[in-house]
């Protein structure tokens, strides 16, 4: 007798966008009971992974799992098909990653999918800069078109009209798409966009490959140099600082730091042990390769 | 919300007033060259470049740090080498 298809459900979306945030309640909920779970990270030092709570997650950092770690994926797949695990996978991707061509490649090997089907794309979009990501980032477009269903998150924080605009602009994207919301992870029924007309999304602009680079904090910065750089960095560079992520100490305990599309979002403090200290992660573009470091050593001269 | 961050990362209400003498001091240490000083009052940031002279509530450092580039006259990038390789 041949062994049960696997179901593979694909979470993507650009960076910031409320992945992590999701899966963590639909796991708490239930929903992908019993399911396997990969997080992959376009950064070498991976955080989000922890953030998921205490399941055994398997890890694929240092590269985006449509790409560079696309062997390693396929790999940790026919792993997970061989031990005869779960009937479900839930693979969160990179913010970096293009969910179209993970599916084309899990498709393309015969082996692999005759064992294990890509069953959803979910892909998240965040409510209140979503429409913005959508018009400067290609990828984030890519993503969106490659999805069986959108997943709306954070839409308790977003002005009714801004919504209502993202969600026709979607409609128009990828018309008869199942789209649903999410307030801190939590399903929600999206209102009736009503007569809210899509924005045109316009041609996709040329931009050149954001640079991931992690910063080692240990003796270069403390906690109120690291916060002024941040802020410093974020105001005068917005729109080119796509994302930071880090756990970093400081005097008031082990801080969750974050920032997403030039936006800081305040720290939250996370538990001892829970994950790595003293790194962040910053993905980025328009800047000189080593530029970020350097800047950063001179704000945490003491 | 960056001041936020200072006092998210502060601990205790002396260590926040140590955090703002901190970082007063170290934006007045970096903008040197500019000729921005920056000293931590009790409820405000107090800004100074030649004649020119701005309060900044303690609240936001992202303000803080506009209002640094407002004094100096000019935008100020922490990423720009003319400005800041200089404070190495």
């Amino acid at each position: 007798m041949n062994a049960p298809l696997r179901r593979l459900s694909i979470l993507a979306g650009f960076l910031g966008s409320g992945k992590t945030t999701w899966l963590r309640h639909q796991l708490r909920l239930g929903v992908f009971a019993g399911a396997d779970v990969i997080v992959n990270e376009a950064a070498g030092l991976a955080v989000d992974h922890h953030l998921l709570g205490g399941r055994s997650i398997r890890l694929i950092a240092g590269g985006c799992a449509c790409c560079e770690r696309i062997e390693a994926l396929l790999e940790c797949l026919r792993g997970l098909v061989a031990e005869g695990g779960h009937a479900r996978v839930v693979l969160e991707t990179s913010g970096l990653a293009d969910p179209a061509a993970i599916r084309a490649r899990i498709e393309a090997d015969r082996d692999l999918s005759s064992r294990l089907v890509v069953s959803e794309v979910l892909v998240a979009v965040e409510a209140s800069h979503g429409l913005q990501t959508l018009i400067a980032e290609p990828l984030a477009r890519r993503q969106v078109l490659a999805a069986d269903a959108v997943v709306i998150t954070k839409v308790d924080d977003v002005d009714p009209d801004v919504l209502a605009v993202l969600q026709a602009s979607l409609q128009a994207l990828v018309p008869h798409r199942p789209m649903f919301g999410a307030a801190h992870g939590h399903e929600t029924v999206l209102p009736d966009p009503g007569a809210a007309l899509p924005v045109p999304l316009g041609a996709a602009a040329d931009l050149p490959a954001p640079q991931v680079e992690t910063l080692d904090l240990q003796g270069v910065a403390d906690w109120p140099a690291l916060a002024l750089w941040l802020s410093a960095l974020v105001q005068a560079r917005g729109p080119d600082i796509l994302r930071i992520k880090g756990v970093v100490d400081s005097p008031a305990g082990r801080l969750l730091v974050q920032a997403v599309g030039g936006r800081l979002a305040l720290p939250e403090v996370v538990p001892d042990g829970v994950a790595e200290t003293g790194r962040l992660v910053v993905i980025g573009r328009g800047y000189a390769a080593g530029a970020l470091g350097a800047s950063l050593r001179v704000f945490g001269r003491s | 919300m960056a001041e936020d961050w200072l006092v998210a990362g502060a601990g205790d209400a002396a260590d926040r007033a140590e955090m703002r003498a901190r970082a007063a001091a170290i934006l007045s240490r970096i903008l040197a060259r500019t000729g921005v000083e920056v000293r931590s009052g009790p409820a405000e940031f107090r800004l100074t470049c030649g004649s020119a002279r701005l309060a900044v509530r303690h609240m936001d450092a992202l303000t803080l740090w506009a209002g640094c580039g407002q004094v100096a006259g000019k935008g100020l990038d922490p990423l720009d080498p003319d400005l800041f390789g200089a404070a190495e």
